[in-house]
Order: C-alpha cells, then structure tokens, then sequence
C-alpha cells in the first residue's frame, strides 16, 4: 500500500511502563517504533506522570531520531477504576505550558500517598498553554465536556479511537455527538499501550498482576485483541476519517517543547549582595587558603587554583559550589563530621571550601580528573555526613529552600530476577511453594548456568506451553518499573518553584517529597543535584576525635590527621593486615591483600581501596599489579599516550577514570563518546550497552598502530569492569577515612574501638568481634555494671592509670534508651546500695531483668540468676512485704561457664569471661585442633586440624564457586577456603555448622605470609554447644 | 487413672505420602520453614524450622508442599473415628495430638500391651510416624509423648523421674515461659518443680503452677470427648421377599419415618440418602438418592426415592434394606413465598432433583457463565445448581444460537450479504494455548436471517451462530 506515505500521523495518546501495570512497553521502545512506523510525532502521556519522558528524549537524542517526542499525560477523574470510564490527556504546547502540566501533576499526586492521585475538573483551568484532548466514554456522562469547553475553547479536541472492539461503534457514535454537541474537533488516538501487538501476553500479564488474580481469571479485564498497540499507517488510514488523522498532525505542529529548554537557576540567596556568584567563590576560596595554607600556597598549586576558579567561571558551575559549600557550613557549625567525594571534590577549590581533606599535595595526580570540558560531564559533588546526623542536614535543606524549592530525586524501582518470578508466576496460577523453591534456588551468580536451565532443573518444563510463556515474560518483565522510590539523598534545589520543572510526589517516608525523575535522568538534562548521604565511619571518626581531646587534650580535624606527614608505624600495621575496624580496608578480602600491597603512602591507600572490588579482580588486574609492583614484571607502554594515563597505577587500569582517558586517548573517543561509555559501563550488566562499543574501541586503537592483542585485553578489562569499576576520584576521599580510621587506630586504640562500638551497626565486624580485636590490642575491656555504665560505651581510667572500654548499657539486649538514662540520671555519685534502691525507681519490669541478664547487678546479687529471681518478685513491689521477702529469699545455684556464656550471648551478643571454643578445647572436646595462634607456627602446606565459630560465610561473584568461612576461636580468626566440590560433599556440615570443626591443608603465602586452610574434611560441631546464639552473617 | 497419648509429628505429609509411594525428599513448607519432613529429606540435613532457603541449598530436588492446617484437622478426625471402634474414651488435642483413656480399656484387652497391639494396626495400615506416651495424667503423657519417650510407662514415679529430667524447652511449656525459666539457671523441669510453687507463681505467673499441678492430674481433660459423627443408619429386615421393586414402597415409608424421627428432633435435614437392597443369594446393591437442597421429610424422600425404585428392575428377592444418611446438614426453612400458586410447590432445587432421579444425575446440566473473550469459553455446562447466576456478563452482542462448531462459509459473503457491524477483533486467549483470531461481523444473510460471521487471518469465513 502506497497510501503509508502519503498520510502524515501523530500519535497523541500513548501509555508507557510508567503508567505501572498499565502499559507493556519502554517509553524508548515506544518510540523508536513510532519512528519506524513513520508517524510524525509521539506523545509520551503516562498517567499523571512524565516520569518516562526523559528516557524517551535521551534515546531520541542518542539515535538521531528524526521523530517529534511531544510530552504529556493522562488523567483520570477516578484512578481507581480504570474502564469504561472518560479521560483527559493533556499536552505542552510550550516551557510554560510544560511548567503548568508538571505543575498539575504535583498537585493531583501531593493530594493523595505516595503512588495514588486526585484531579477534579476545575483543576484544568490553569492548563493556559496546553493543549486537551477529551475523550469522553458513553458509560460516564459528566459535566466534564462542558467545563473543558468553556474554560479552553480552541485548545480542545474530542479524541477518538478505533480498536475493533464491539463497543466501537457506540463511542464512535458517542464522540460524534460530544463534538457536535460542544463544537468540537475530533483528533484520531491509539490509545497505546505495546509498541508491538507481540506485548499483549505480557499486557495481560501485567492486568493479572495488578488486578492479583491468575491470567486465566481476568476474564474481560484483558484486552480482546492486540489493536491497542502502534498501528502502521495503512491501517490508520482505513480506521479514521482524513479530518481526525490531519488533527493530530495539526496538534503536533502545535506541540513545541523539548525537554532541552529546561535549565534551571540556582538559588540566588547563597550570594551577598555586592558579589555575583563567581566573584563570591573567588573570595571564599581566599579565605580558604588562608586556613588550609598557613605558610601560603605553593606556586604550582595557586595555578591550579586559577585555572579550575576560571573552568567553574566558563562553564557557570559557581552556584552549584556554594550551594555544597553552604550545606558543609551547616555541618561544621553544627559539629557533624563530613567528606566530600566525587570528581569535582578533588579540586584544591574543594579543598579550599573546606568541602574535603584530601590534601592537594599528597595526590597531585588526580587534578586532569577535575571537571573537563571536552567531556561535558556536569560536575560530581557527593557529600558523606556522620550516618546518625544526616537527617539534621536534610531538615536544614527544606528549611532554608523550603520544600517547594527542594526535593529528593528518585529511584525507580524495577523487576528484578525474583520480584519477576514471584510475579510472573503468580499471574500463571503457578504455586507459590513452587515459586519460592525456584525463587531461592537459582544462583544467579553461575556464569555457566542460565537461569533458564536452572529453572528447568528444578522442575520447570520448558518445553511445556506454561513453562515457555513463563520463562519468556520473566526475561521481558525485569527491568520495568514497578514504582518510584526515593534516592538515598540526592537533592534538587532550585531558584524558583521546583515544580515547574519536574513534578514532585509524596514519597512513603512522611514529610518527604520526592521528584518523578531518577538520577540518570537528571544527568541526561544536566540537572545538577546534590548527594546527601550517609557514613558510619564519619560518626565513628567524630566520636573518637572527641574522646581524643577529652581524655588527651589533643583537638585533631580530619584535615589535620591528612596534613601531618604520611605516618610511618600507621602504614606497617596496615601492612600486618591488622584492620578491624578501619574504612574501606577491614574486609576479609582487602584483609588478605593488604600484606601483599603493603601500602606506605597515601596514595597506596587510594589504590588498595580501588583495586580489591569486584571490578579490577574480575578483569584481571590485581595480579599484574601485585607482580609489577614486586618487580617481577616489566612495565611497558605501547605509547607515550597510554603512559601517561597508566603510569601512577603500573601500567594496570584500575580506576573507571582511567578506562575512559584511555578511550579517549587511544581509540580516539570523542568527549561525548566517552561519556557515553563511563553511563554505558555503570549499567551494562543490566542494559548489556557496551557491546556497541566494542568496535568503535577496539577498531580505533588498532587503526591507531595498537596492537589488536591489547585493544582486545583492554575492551575484556572494560567489560569486567563493569558497573564495579571504581572511580578514582571516589577512592581518594574514601582513602582520607581509611588513614584517620588507622591513624587513631593505631594511636588511641581504647578512643578508635570504643567509638566504633558506639556507631553500631557499621562495618563488617560484631561488637564482639571488635572487643575481641580490642582486647587483642591491650585494650582493657570493663564488663556492664549498673553502677559504673553510661548509655554508651566509655572511655574509663583504670587503677594502673590506663584507658580502659566500659561496656555501655546500650549493649543490653532489651533495653531502651529512655528509661535506662532516667536510671542513669538518679544514680547517685556512689552508686546504687542495693537491689531495693533501684526498684523503688519503679523502673519498666522487663528493663530491670534485662540488666541482671547481663549481670550488670552483680554488685547486689552475687549472680545474675539471683538477680532475676529477685527482681521477678511481684510482691517487692509492695514497700511493706519488701523486707520480709528479702530476708529469705530462695538461692539459685550459681551458673556453670557454659550457662555464662550462653547469658552473655544471649544478652549482650559478646562475653568478656568465655570463648566457647575455649570452653570446647577445656572439656576436651576438640582433641587435635590447633588454634589460630598455634597456626603461625605451622609450616606451609602442613596438615592441620581447627575448629572454631563459623562468624561468616562469603561466596563472591569473583571467586567461582569458592566459599569463604571465617572460622573464629579464642585466639583469633581463621580464614577457610572451601572449594565448590568440597562444599558440595559436604554440604550439610558446609551449610548448617555454627561450629565447625575442619582437616585441611594450610597455605601460606610465601610474600605476605596470609595464611588459609584449603578445607578438605567439615565437621559440624554445632551440637557441642547448640543452645548457643550466635548467629553468623551468612552469605552477605 | 491411665492415659495414652499419641503425637503424629508429620500427619500430613504421611498421609499424602502414603497414598502415592513416594520415596524423593519432600517437606512440607508453611510461612516460608519447613513443618514437616519426610526421612528422604531428613538424610539431606533438612530439619523441622529449616528455612525454605536453606532446605533448598540442602537440597536442590525437594518436593516442596503447602502446608493445610484444615486438612490435617480433618486427618486426625478420621483417625478418632477409627481409633474409637477400639477405645471408647479419646480426646483430640489438635494439631497433631490423639489423647487416650486407658484404664477402662485394659480390663477388655486384657493388660495395656495387648491394647497397644490393638492400637497400633490402623496406624501401621495408614503409613503414620507417630510417638507415644502413657502416664498417670493426660499432661505427663502428652509431654512424654512430644519429646518422643515411646514407653508404657505403668509406673507414675518412672514417668514423674522422666519429666523432672526433661530440658525446660522440651517440656510443653509456652515459649516465653520456658524462656524465662532458663534465664533463671532452671535448666530442666525437675529444677523448677523443686522450688516452691507459690515462689513460682509469685514471680512467672499463674500458668506455671497450674500446668505442674496438671502433671499431677489424674482426672480427664476439661474438654469434651471424641463423640462419633450422629448419622442415621438402620437396616430393616423384610417379613417377607419382595420382588417387585415398586412393593418396596411400605417398609421403604417404614425406615424413612424413622429417618424423620431421627433428624427432626435434631433440626437436621440430609441431602443424600444410601438405600441398601440386600438380595437373598446376591451381594447387595446400593442406590443413592438425592437431594440438592437437603430434605427431612420422610414424605419428601419416599417421592425421590419411588422415582428411582420404578426403573429399576430387581435382579432377585430383596430379603432387607438398608438406610444410611449422607451430607446432613442444619435444618432451615426454605424462604416460602407468600403468594405461591397452589400448584407449583416444587422449589428449583426440588425440580433438579426430580429430573436427576428420573432421568440420573449426568442427564441434568446448567449453562454458566464465564468471563472470556473466546466465544466458545464465554460459558461452559456443569452440574446443576439451585440458585441462578444473576448477571449475565456479556459485554457486546452475542447471537443467541452459537454453534459448537463453527461452520465453514466456503466462500467470502458475496453482494446478497448485508454486513451490519463489525469487525470486532478477538485475539487472545495465550495462557491456555487454545489462541484464537478472528474478525466478528453481524451479517444479514440472503434469506433473511441475522448471522454472526467470523473471518481468520487467511480469509476463510466461518458461520458461528444466529441472532434472533
């Protein structure tokens, strides 16, 4: 048919998979089939929502698409019920009117919770610069027509659509008597929901979803056919009149706004009068560097100054670094401790700003990766605050924006592998047991397996009807969106009312408001936000800096700890791999590398922390480091280019930064190409968006003289890259923490560990594992008492005139924080006299118990079964029968060690008197197991027996098939490897042991001396001591 | 007094396993642990609490089942049942528990053991695992039961020395209780029964004296006995042979008065009856009748029943009959009209049911309704129903002769054709693999009539049925 060409088409009225469970289709898919189909326009109209938009207009931009994408949305006067009834999509004709739509949405979705909405007609009054299309439905007959018609006379079209149903000719009908009725135009619509008829299985699957019931019992809540998807233009042509198909195209000519037209200014009140943006920065960072350079800048970095003041002046980012500036302000006056991170962070203006401590001097190296011009990458500021006090910088921002100026971005919340079998399933009448059992069974970390096979192994028949329907629409599913959540702390904050730019919504969380775009969105319109977030380890820093100065009289800043030389002993017990506790290097992992990296400077530390992620060890580039930097291996560089990016880390890539240079330099990627590439990498393992790149890579090095072996090396390191690739500008900051966690570590152990415990829960480690690190260290560690304790643990001078930790009642299971303060608040200067001094407080019965659990009452009942006798006496709560009672209480026998344990555990999740494997090895029970500290002294490759608390269970991504166990006993912690065939033989004892008792082979490594145990023989041992509690962190 | 308890730790699973033979690990699974295991999936390391994650690590081909607290319910009713024909006082403590008076029993079975003998066989026959107990109260032997002692135990100091050795968690107390029990050292039952009761009671509560008293209690549960279901079931021994089937109709009235006598007073009514006819050299034959709506009348039954008795031709002397009741349930009044012409006294149900006896039960079908868009699934026949569907669902026009098949046209519908609508697309109809694509349209055909044709994808028409 030739007519195709002929007719000119826009599609006004199209849902996409933001409209949640409505729609089967990408807003991109959508597009680029409208483009095909060759229609002239495509109207984005999700249902009170543009929250796909952005996704669509990227993709356009990204394949040149020769298609207008007009923006709009869909309302409906009663969202809940969906058929049969009248809706109103409403499209921007300009900025403003754009303004008005998103302003309508935050209205309509700030009336109701998060995910619902409400319009009423008068609400479209304000649509001024908008165009309507009402479609009207014979089933709801309302004052609707005549409102619209009044209030927007020449902005008004009926719309009408055609979808071979039954009904059609009744709404046909009915249309044709609104428009004459109203004098009216009819515009033609498709009411998409697919962009392909081939959607409708997973369309009724997603009705079947929304609506909870199997596929097979929606009856006629499904679709009767597929006409609901992006029809060709020969079959628009015989379903339309000419006049309905010529309105849409006359209303598309209409429709000029392009998300390009959004910019938005940043708030004004950040700058005095006097100053403009830039002139203020300028003065501020003078002053900065009279605080950060006492002795007065050295020459070559003043020059850095004035040329990154000069590229934040070129490329108007100034505002955005007085809005960070203000917020660590706000921090600092309030004493909360903070970092910043991110590619613009590493700035000496950044460091001037005080907005982080990396000291220019200690990793010159980084200042190329400072915003590039060439590479239009807005600039990055991440922001970590102590994890405890970010709220109070979140209240700061709405305050002083006020929440219609701010507002968190968004996550989308999409299908992943289970939430897509569970659902899926479900839609299939599939049982839920079943779902389950292939839910937990599949190991999605098995390159070697799909999760096709997988399923089909545990007894999905894939060749059956159900079993291919189902194994196709949980492949389609994944990835779409199921809901908007709230970033983690991505702020947008603007000049001017944030809703004429984005619409805002409720988010779960009360007195939060969240905007309908994600981060990636916000990146594509280079719509700067600004991260808040939170860091345990900034708490855990601040804590013991203030322990420091109270108990030494010694007041260090972060930016102090980093200015001081490069601490010599700091770096040696790094280099031990004695890190509990330290940031960013105290996991098992980063453990065992560190006596092989043996950082002794800063910037080892930026490298270490980059280097021991899933990453750098899946693309293989740890081990060339390790040889290169022992000098085993020669370093050469193909040219003086790739020299120049690769040189600081050996020749290796390790940082996503270098990876991107690399493109740039060697294959000849452009500034936008290689941004491309560093979005393509941080999600190609969902969006599989490298391999495009593939060719462009490795064909333009090779036509660059490279040799084809190294593109090819470089585009497999890429890949392994992936979305773990670390930045290096990220590193440098974390690397800040990593030093002042180890500095004060090694200097005020008792300050570092008892801070530590006070930030719980951060960190790998369990109060009782950083007691037993403490107590490892000389740290002498104080048990509960009722008359000793605080809330939080403490810092507490011994009779030998030492710094010992006391427990804190925080420790206690069962307790809150409330009354025990209200107990610590009438403790008198001596401490409590007795039992009856403490219970006239009348304090909640079950907080008292709990403490004599913990036998924090000691000091009154001689044992802790005694304690809870006595408190447990109902009568003690009458004054008279007090003193009868307790002149003749019944005696409790006192507990055994094990029963002692066994409290402690129960009760404080640690015990100071007993180990168990202790315990174990006293009895006799483990006859033939060394202990860790035994180990040291065996031999490489010896036969070795140890038992010990299984305290973790790790299986990486990386490590096919090895499971590592962290096997804990009095002594210290050993690490087991346990090879994928053993687990498998073994697999009870594997996976159930609380203890386990091993034979194995232990290794040691010749440079580092790590030792491990190659596990041969399990034994789980768990019975020996089952009623114990502990639980091990298993497989996180 | 003498108790016996019985403890059916996995009643479910080895009911549904006992019927099917099979022998692959197998759990049954409820709010996402494992309730019951079978001893192939023992051998996998899964234990009673295993999460379902971990039992599935354990073992990657477990046969995963729901859990159904109503099933096992009706389970341990069954076995009552069973075990009543050989002990006449039991309790049922549910889920999984039978409780047993034995004392009266033993003088009849001669001593406890061979009444244990007794007991045991339908356990056997049913597959069952089970633990047991006896003991002086119906508590001890409920405790024992549950951690497994599998004993006789005549003696009430053995059993008395045997829970003061049971660890506080195994003891049968509340989970809390036992809790606390432990965290004052009191690590075994005999522990805590050594201190006074009234310091107990003064510090953990009420609960626990009056659960150690009850080790003590010889005397029955408060709770009701097991009573056998009350069905009407009487056998009538003829005077004389009958062999004409419609003289059945006097002692047939006979047993049916007594059937009135019986649920009257009971305010019960039956929907179905058994009529046994025992032939004189012949094994007996059983004739079920009945009726939808539940009937007491013995009038009313004695109608259904002569329905039935006139086309069947007996195959010898009848010398008895017999009468079992079946589906009884509560008596209401059916909602009587007021204005009811004289005649019409059948109610809908009573009419389905006199069809179904003269005509048998397959011969009577209702059409019903159903949400699908395929014509051919937008209604499906089943067993007849009293009560309508009231609202038919149809969403567009439908002919109101469908044919079961739809008729090939042989040729595109020509200029004598008059379409009067249409297209009106189906697609659909994917989950059950039974897809169709067709084109609706409503036609006037050359004679007159109004047709509903379809069109496939390869052009072919078919004729599908025909408005009025």
């Amino acid at each position: 048919m030739n007519i195709a060409s002929v007719v000119d088409y826009a599609e006004l009225h199209c849902l996409s998979n933001f409209s949640f469970l409505r729609a089967a289709s990408h807003p991109q898919e959508l597009l680029q089939q409208a483009h095909t189909l060759g229609y002239k326009a495509l109207a984005l109209t999700d249902e009170c929502s543009v929250a796909g938009v952005v996704r669509a207009y990227q993709y356009k931009k990204e394949q040149g698409l020769n298609i207008k994408l007009i923006i709009g949305s869909e309302f409906l006067l009663k969202p809940d019920q969906l058929e049969a009834q009248e809706s109103i999509v409403v499209l921007a004709k300009n900025r403003q009117g754009y303004a008005q739509l998103c302003q309508l949405i935050s209205l309509a979705r700030q009336r109701c919770e998060k995910g619902r909405y409400q319009v009423y007609q008068h609400d479209f009054k304000a649509l001024s610069e908008c165009l309507l299309i009402w479609n009207p439905h014979p089933n709801s007959i309302s004052e609707l027509g005549k409102t619209l018609s009044t209030q927007h006379k020449q902005r008004l079209w009926v719309g009408c659509h055609r979808r071979l149903s039954a009904l059609d000719q009744s709404l046909n009908t009915h249309c044709q008597s609104m428009a004459d009725h109203y004098d009216l135009p009819i515009v033609a619509l498709g009411q998409v929901i697919m962009h392909n008829p081939n959607r409708q299985m997973l369309h009724d699957t997603l009705t079947a979803i929304r609506l909870g019931m199997p596929v097979y019992a929606c009856g006629y809540a499904l679709q009767a056919n597929r006409e609901h998807s992006l029809r060709p233009l020969d079959k628009i042509v015989k379903l339309y009149p000419p006049s309905w198909i010529q309105a849409s195209v006359t209303i598309a000519r209409q429709c000029d706004f392009c998300l390009s037209e959004l910019s938005y200014q940043y708030p004004a009140e950040l700058v005095p009068s006097g100053y403009d943006a830039n002139s203020y920065l300028h003065y501020l960072v003078e002053q900065g560097k009279a605080i950060r350079f006492p002795a007065g800048v050295p020459h070559d970095i003043a020059l850095i100054i004035d040329k990154e003041l000069s590229l934040i002046a070129s490329e108007g980012y100034a505002h955005f670094f007085l809005t960070v500036y203000d917020l660590v302000q706000f921090a600092k006056s309030q004493r909360i401790l903070y970092q910043g991170r991110g590619s613009s962070a590493n700035s000496v203006v950044c460091y001037c700003l005080e907005i982080t401590a990396v000291d220019p001097r200690q990793i010159q190296v980084l200042f190329e990766r400072f915003i590039s011009k060439e590479r239009a990458e807005p600039p990055d500021i991440d922001v970590d605050f102590e994890h405890q006090r970010r709220e109070e910088i979140i209240q700061y921002i709405y305050q002083k924006y006020g929440r219609h100026r701010a507002a968190l971005a968004a996550t989308v919340i999409t299908y992943r592998f289970k939430s897509a079998v569970r659902e899926v399933g479900k839609a299939l009448g599939i049982n839920l047991p079943q779902l389950e059992l292939f839910i937990k069974n599949v190991d999605r970390k098995d390159a070697s397996t799909s999760w096709h096979e997988q399923l089909q192994s545990l007894g999905l028949d894939g060749q059956s009807h159900v079993g291919r329907c189902f194994l196709q629409l949980v492949e389609t599913l994944q990835g779409f969106p199921r809901h908007l959540s709230q970033h983690v702390g991505g702020f947008i904050i603007s000049a001017g009312p944030l809703s004429e730019l984005v619409p805002i919504e409720n988010a779960s969380m009360a007195e939060r408001t969240v905007i309908q775009w994600d981060k990636d969105d916000l990146a594509s319109l280079a719509l700067l936000k600004v991260d808040v977030l939170a860091l345990g380890m900034l708490s855990a820093i601040r804590r013991a800096l203030h322990m420091v100065q109270h108990h030494h009289g010694r007041q260090l800043s972060l930016a102090d700890i980093t200015r001081m030389d490069d601490d010599a002993k700091v770096y040696a017990m790094l280099q031990q791999g004695d890190s509990v506790g330290v940031f960013q290097v105290e996991s098992r992992a980063q453990m065992s590398m560190l006596p092989r990296l043996q950082p002794a400077c800063f910037y080892d530390l930026v490298i270490q922390i980059a280097i021991v992620r899933p990453g750098p060890i899946q693309g293989d580039m740890v081990h060339p480091f390790l040889r290169r930097r022992a000098g085993k291996e020669s370093i050469d560089y193909p040219s003086p280019e790739v020299r120049q990016v690769l040189e600081r880390t050996l020749g290796v890539p390790i940082f996503q930064e270098q990876v991107i240079k690399l493109a740039m330099v060697a294959a000849g990627f452009s500034g936008g190409e290689a941004d491309a590439l560093r979005r393509a990498m941080s999600s190609w393992k969902r969006h599989g968006e490298l391999d495009q790149f593939r060719h462009k890579l490795v064909g333009g090095m090779v036509t660059r003289g490279y040799d084809k072996a190294f593109a090819e090396r470089l585009y497999q390191q890429i890949l392994g890259f992936g979305e773990y690739g670390f930045p290096e500008s990220h590193a440098a900051s974390f690397a800040v923490l990593t030093y002042a966690s180890a500095w004060l570590k090694y200097h005020y152990p008792a300050a570092f560990y008892c801070a530590i415990l006070n930030s719980q829960p951060m960190g790998f480690y369990s109060a009782s594992q950083l007691v037993q690190d403490a107590r490892r260290h000389d740290v002498q560690v104080l048990p509960v008492c009722i008359n000793h304790s605080a809330w939080d643990h403490s810092l507490e001078t011994t009779d030998t005139a030492e710094l010992a930790i006391r427990l804190g009642l925080r420790q206690v299971k069962g307790v809150r924080q409330g009354p025990i303060q209200e107990l610590i608040a009438q403790r008198p200067p001596q401490g409590f006299q007795g039992l009856s001094q403490v219970q006239a407080l009348h304090l909640a019965k079950g907080q008292l118990e709990s403490l004599a659990s913990a036998n924090a009452l000691t000091c009154f009942s001689g044992h802790r079964y005694q304690a809870r006798w006595q408190l447990l006496d109902n009568h003690q709560d009458l004054p008279l029968l007090r003193e009868i009672h307790e002149t003749h209480p019944e005696q409790l026998p006192a507990p055994v060690a094990l029963n002692a344990l066994t409290e402690d555990y129960a009760s404080l999740n640690l015990s100071l008197e007993h180990h168990p494997i202790a315990l174990l090895r006293h009895a006799g029970l483990l006859k033939g197991c060394i202990s860790t500290r035994q180990m040291a002294h065996k031999p490489h490759q010896s036969l070795v027996t140890a038992a010990g608390l299984v305290t973790g269970r790790q299986r990486p991504g990386t490590a096919s098939g090895v499971t590592f166990i962290t096997l804990e006993d009095e002594t210290g912690n050993t690490n087991l490897v346990v090879w994928q065939g053993t687990a498998r033989a073994q697999r009870q004892a594997y996976l159930n042991a609380k203890i386990l008792k091993v034979k194995g082979i232990l290794e040691r490594d010749p440079d580092s001396q790590v030792i491990h145990i190659i596990a041969g023989k399990l034994i789980d041992c768990s019975h020996l001591l089952d009623q114990l509690n502990i639980n091990s962190r298993d497989f996180h | 007094m003498q108790w016996l308890y019985l403890y059916f730790p996995s009643l479910q699973l080895d009911s549904l396993l006992n019927q099917q033979a099979y022998h692959q690990p197998c759990v049954l699974v409820d709010k996402n642990k494992v309730l019951q295991a079978n001893p192939e999936a023992r051998q996998w390391g899964i234990k009673i609490g295993t999460g379902l994650a971990q039992a599935a690590l354990l073992c990657a081909q477990l046969k995963v089942i729901a859990y159904d607290a109503k099933q096992e319910q009706r389970l341990l009713l069954q076995l009552a049942q069973r075990l009543y024909q050989t002990s006449a006082t039991l309790y049922l403590d549910p889920p999984q528990g039978l409780l047993l008076q034995t004392s009266d029993m033993l003088r009849l079975y001669n001593g406890l053991d061979a009444y244990w003998q007794q007991l045991q066989q339908p356990l056997k026959e049913r597959g069952l695992n089970y633990h047991y107990a006896s003991a002086h109260s119906p508590l001890a032997a409920q405790v024992l039961a549950r951690v497994g002692n599998d004993r006789l135990l005549k003696d009430q100091r053995q059993a008395t020395k045997l829970l003061s050795q049971l660890p506080i968690h195994g003891a049968g107390l509340e989970y809390k209780l036992a809790l606390q029990l432990e965290r004052l050292g009191l690590n075994t039952l005999g522990q805590a029964q050594a201190l006074p009761r009234s310091a107990l009671g003064q510090r953990l509560g009420q609960n626990l004296v009056t659960y150690l008293q009850q080790l003590d209690t010889h005397s029955a549960p408060e709770r009701s006995a097991y009573r056998p279901p009350e069905h009407f079931r009487q056998r009538l021994e003829l005077l004389y042979e009958i062999e004409q089937s419609t003289a059945l109709r006097f002692p047939l009235k006979r047993l049916l008065n007594d059937l009135e006598a019986f649920l009257g007073p009971r305010q019960l009514r039956v929907a179905g009856l058994s009529l046994g006819l025992e032939y004189r050299e012949q094994n007996a034959e059983r004739l079920h009748i009945g009726c939808s709506d539940g009937e007491y009348r013995g009038e009313a039954w004695l109608a259904l029943c002569m329905l039935r008795l006139e086309q069947l031709q007996l195959q010898a002397p009848i010398i008895a009959i017999s009468l079992n009741t079946k589906g009884q349930m509560p008596w209401a009044p059916l909602a009587a009209q007021l204005f009811e012409p004289p005649g019409g006294k059948l109610t809908p149900g009573q009419l389905i049911s006199r069809l179904q006896n003269k005509l048998g039960d397959h011969a009577v079908q209702q059409v019903y309704l159903r949400d699908d868009h395929r014509p051919e699934r937008s209604f499906y026949q089943g067993p007849p129903h009293s009560h309508y569907q009231t609202q038919p669902a149809t969403i567009a026009l439908r002919p109101s002769l469908l044919f079961a098949l739809p008729q090939a046209l042989g040729h595109k519908p020509n200029h004598q054709w008059c379409i009067l609508s249409g297209p009106e697309r189906i697609q659909s109809g994917w989950w059950d693999n039974v897809s169709i694509c067709r084109d609706y349209f409503i036609a006037r055909n050359p004679m007159g009539q109004i047709c509903w044709l379809f069109r496939t994808p390869r052009e072919e028409w078919f004729l599908h049925g025909y408005f009025s």
